[in-house]
């Protein structure tokens, strides 16, 4: 019963990757022409990352509007995607394409934003 | 200013740059620049994703202990500038002993302030340095086993500020904090957030080489020394200017007050420390002053009942080791104190009376004793109140009080007897108006007393005697009443104590219905009806405290011989081979008296019968003299003065004595009063009444006990080895004193002599092989 709950948790935050008109977070991703802007919650990734958590506290994060803005210039959009896919569902798929070509830039790009699960995770 | 060289923040380039040092030297200096404006408060104008990243590179590329060593210098130049730009100028003007220059310590307060603005702004800009400076932390931090940088930031501010080696920061920030300490002592408000704050700094802070706080290393023992300083001069100060109960009250204030500090703003560590202090201080030292104190002491506590300084003292006190053993010896030797007191009067009154207790003065010699016990139990009311209200009734003071009720009762070598008279004087017919709750809970509290009595086999044998007397003159308030406190005996003793009192009863009960059948045997006897009521009760010898073989004889009247012998035919032809002897000495007769005036109804004893009825045979004007009397009537003498007093010399005149007086002297002429005159018709000439024993009568009482512990110390010794068969001396010794304390303590000389006779008459052997060993012959 309990186990069911917990799907149903995962899936409801999963759907916020996808679906949702709330974002407060800007994430400018890439450099050159190769430059993708992702959209996310704040709480969603400061829960899940101590860079996050850093980067988005009333210390440091900067504001445009009602967006928090972050650049990731040394990331590729492709990683970026696999990576914040992950945050919001806990999900990676090995089967996936991209993720085989881009596996060394992904592994670098968890260890710089801390997620170590995920390093872990690929590791193996 | 420093007097330390000091190598300058910058990293110099390399002499042949190649693009990897460059790399490294434009991500450095970025750092250390972002680093100061974090120390200057303007991290808004930085980005956080690019310090980080800067340091994500450095480290990246094997530069973790440059950076490392980069951020250790821009924090202790940083660091260093904020002890001489802040922390210096706010020392207190006049140095380290500011307290006189200064004395409400604003100095000091203020000093404080700085610091804690300053410890405040350090971890403020560690937080943020160490936000990016994450990956440093995580990577090579770890790999390097140096502390993260967070920790390093806190050994540097403990290096350069609170331990500094250039500035006396370190002594000024302990005078200071100890200075407000002992201001707050003297009353003084100081601000305790400023105070808490360089605690809790203190606290933050570790000493490298003993892993505990700098707090425990450099400011709780220097506190303790202050403290206990402090304390000595004042627990002096206070004893010599402060009684007693207002002593107690500063001591509990001051525990009060230490620990509202340690709450406040020290340690929680330091709370047993400090309580350690002060109680040592202010309680151990001054603990006999206190209790000595002159009319404000412990003893005129307890004298004037104050039940709350008295609960104060047995708290306070019970925090130190000695204080209760002190507090009980002192009550203790109060207690023994006052009972000596009161054994004193009785002495002192029994000496007094001595001489009047032959002459009759009975009243007072039962009224010594009654007031002895009344006394010794207000003394127990006393304690138990003290007891309950005061001292928590701690279980150790009521046996040291126990103790001390012990040993004055049994200093008093009359108390078994007084005892036994204060029970029989409650258990009396009539004579305090008290109903029987009220006597049933004096009794209760008498068995108290009871517990104390070491020779519980003398009392018994005083209860006895008293029991018999209530008994015999029917002056027993209830059946229910004597029943009650044989009751509380048993519980007490166990049946053994009390199975020939209760035999006493049974004997009553059964004489009564003896009495019923003897009259239905007059009624249907052929014989002559004797002319008299006679009235027998038939009192089992063993039970009964009368000694047989010395069992007083007199001569009777002829009609009192004659119906006693009608009863002695019927009562011996239903129980053949029973033995009956008259106790003339415990009897009562109801006998007319013709006066001139009236005739009166005479409640007398039996041998008063026996002198009055001598009279008959006179004519009026003639007189008999005291050697008529006693040839004629076999009265013993001791007897015959005392009811010859009772007729002659006491309330009602029923004879008239030549010469007159109060003593009954050999020469003595007695007439018959036929001018008596009374209000009364029917007039009860005072028996003998209960009465504390003569010097004689004691002796013979003492002797009898001596002769009941022979034969029970032998009963034990026979039971014991009948069980063990065989028995090494001291053992046995030690068994029997065992079973016998409960009555009496036996000593071993008394043993060793029943021992000695029972191998005389071959119970016991002494083993062949070794003399000390015995064994039991069956």
């Amino acid at each position: 019963m309990s186990t069911e709950l917990d799907k149903l948790l995962i899936r409801d935050i999963s759907r916020l990757y996808e679906d949702s008109d709330d974002h407060n977070v800007q994430i400018q991703v890439g450099h050159g022409s190769n430059v993708r802007v992702f959209k996310a919650h704040s709480v969603i990734l400061r829960a899940r990352s101590s860079y996050f958590r850093a980067a988005l506290s009333s210390n440091w994060a900067k504001k445009d509007g009602d967006y928090m803005i972050l650049h990731q210039p040394n990331i590729s959009p492709i990683v970026f995607e696999i990576i914040l896919k992950y945050l919001y569902t806990g999900k990676i798929s090995m089967d996936d394409m991209n993720i085989r070509v881009n596996y060394t830039c992904l592994l670098a790009a968890a260890d710089e934003l801390a997620i170590i699960e995920l390093i872990d995770h690929i590791q193996e | 200013m420093s007097s330390r060289k000091q190598p300058k923040g910058k990293i110099r380039p390399p002499k042949k740059p190649n693009s990897a040092d460059a790399q490294f030297n434009d991500n450095w200096d970025r750092l250390a620049q972002a680093i100061r404006e974090i120390h200057k408060k303007n991290a808004s104008i930085l980005s956080f994703e690019e310090l980080y990243r800067n340091a994500y590179n450095m480290v990246l590329h094997k530069n973790g202990d440059k950076l490392y060593n980069g951020v250790r210098e821009v924090i202790t130049q940083h660091l260093e500038e904020v002890a001489v730009s802040q922390v210096v100028p706010a020392f207190p003007l006049s140095g380290a002993s500011s307290s006189q220059t200064n004395p409400n310590g604003a100095g000091g307060a203020n000093f404080l302030k700085v610091l804690k603005t300053v410890w405040e702004d350090h971890t403020t800009c560690m937080l943020m340095i160490r936000d990016i400076l994450m990956y440093m932390d995580r990577v090579y931090a770890k790999t390097a086993n140096v502390p993260l940088v967070y920790d390093l930031g806190l050994d540097l501010f403990r290096d350069t500020i609170v331990r500094s080696q250039n500035y006396p920061i370190q002594n000024h920030l302990l005078e200071v904090l100890l200075q407000q300490i002992k201001l707050e002592r003297e009353n003084e408000i100081i601000d305790r957030t400023n105070v808490k704050a360089s605690i809790d700094m203190l606290l933050e802070l570790t000493d490298a080489s003993t892993k505990d706080t700098v707090y425990a290393t450099d400011f709780e023992n220097k506190f303790l020394e202050t403290s206990s300083e402090y304390y000595r001069v004042e627990g002096q100060m206070l004893v010599g200017e402060y009684d007693a109960p207002e002593y107690m009250k500063k001591v509990d204030k001051r525990l009060n007050e230490e620990e509202q500090r340690v709450r406040h703003y020290l340690s929680q560590t330091t709370e047993p420390k400090i309580r350690n202090i002060v109680e040592e201080e202010l309680i151990s030292k001054h603990l006999k002053t206190v209790i000595e104190m002159e009319n404000s002491g412990l003893i005129p506590m307890l004298r004037n009942e104050k039940m709350d300084d008295l609960g104060r003292m047995y708290k306070l006190f019970g925090r130190v080791v000695k204080g209760h053993d002190e507090m009980k010896s002192a009550i203790s030797d109060y207690i023994r104190e006052l009972g000596k007191a009161i054994n004193e009067t009785v002495t002192s009154n029994t000496t007094a009376e001595g001489g009047n207790a032959a002459s009759g003065d009975k009243q007072t010699g039962a009224t010594v004793a009654v007031r002895w016990v009344q006394e010794v139990l207000d003394l127990k009311d006393k304690f138990d109140k003290v007891q309950n209200l005061a001292l928590s009734n701690d279980k150790a003071f009521q046996t040291s009080f126990n103790e001390a009720f012990e040993y004055f009762i049994n200093k008093n070598s009359k108390s078994p007897e007084f005892i036994s008279l204060f029970i029989d004087d409650n258990l009396k017919k009539g004579l305090k108006g008290k109903t029987e709750e009220e006597v049933d809970s004096v009794l209760d509290k008498t068995i108290t007393l009871f517990r104390f009595i070491g020779e519980k086999d003398v009392f018994e044998r005083y209860y006895k005697q008293h029991l018999a007397k209530r008994l015999l003159l029917g002056r027993s308030v209830s059946d229910d009443a004597e029943r009650g406190m044989i009751g509380k005996l048993k519980v007490e003793c166990g049946y053994q104590f009390t199975t020939k009192l209760e035999g006493m009863f049974n004997d009553m009960r059964i004489s009564s219905d003896t009495m019923t059948d003897f009259k239905e045997y007059l009624d249907k006897s052929v014989l002559e009806k004797p002319k008299l009521d006679l009235s027998v009760t038939v009192l089992t010898s063993t039970f009964w405290p009368m000694n047989l073989s010395a069992s007083p004889r007199c001569n009777l009247p002829p009609e009192l011989t004659k119906a006693c012998g009608t009863f002695q035919n019927f009562y011996l032809g239903r129980h053949s081979g029973r033995r009956l002897t008259w106790q003339s000495n415990m009897g009562t007769a109801d006998i007319r008296g013709s006066f001139k005036a009236r005739k009166h109804e005479l409640n007398v004893s039996t041998y008063q019968m026996v002198i009055l009825l001598m009279f008959n045979d006179k004519q009026d004007g003639e007189s008999l003299s005291y050697e008529q009397i006693k040839g004629e009537s076999d009265i013993p003498e001791a007897d015959l003065k005392r009811n010859l007093q009772s007729l002659a010399c006491a309330k009602y005149k029923i004879l008239v004595k030549e010469p007159k007086g109060k003593e009954i002297n050999p020469g003595d002429q007695f007439n018959f009063n036929n001018d008596f005159t009374a209000p009364l018709q029917r007039i009860k000439i005072q028996t003998v009444a209960s009465k504390v024993e003569s010097e004689g009568e004691r002796k013979e009482t003492r002797e009898k006990v001596e002769e009941a512990r022979k034969h029970q110390t032998e009963a034990a010794i026979v039971r014991i080895m009948k069980d063990r068969k065989t028995m090494e001396h001291n053992l046995l010794i030690a068994e029997v004193v065992k079973q016998l304390q409960s009555r009496f303590m036996p000593n071993p000389a008394l043993i060793k002599k029943r021992i000695e006779a029972l191998i005389e008459r071959e119970y016991l052997e002494r083993a062949t092989g070794d003399r000390r060993v015995y064994n039991y012959l069956a």
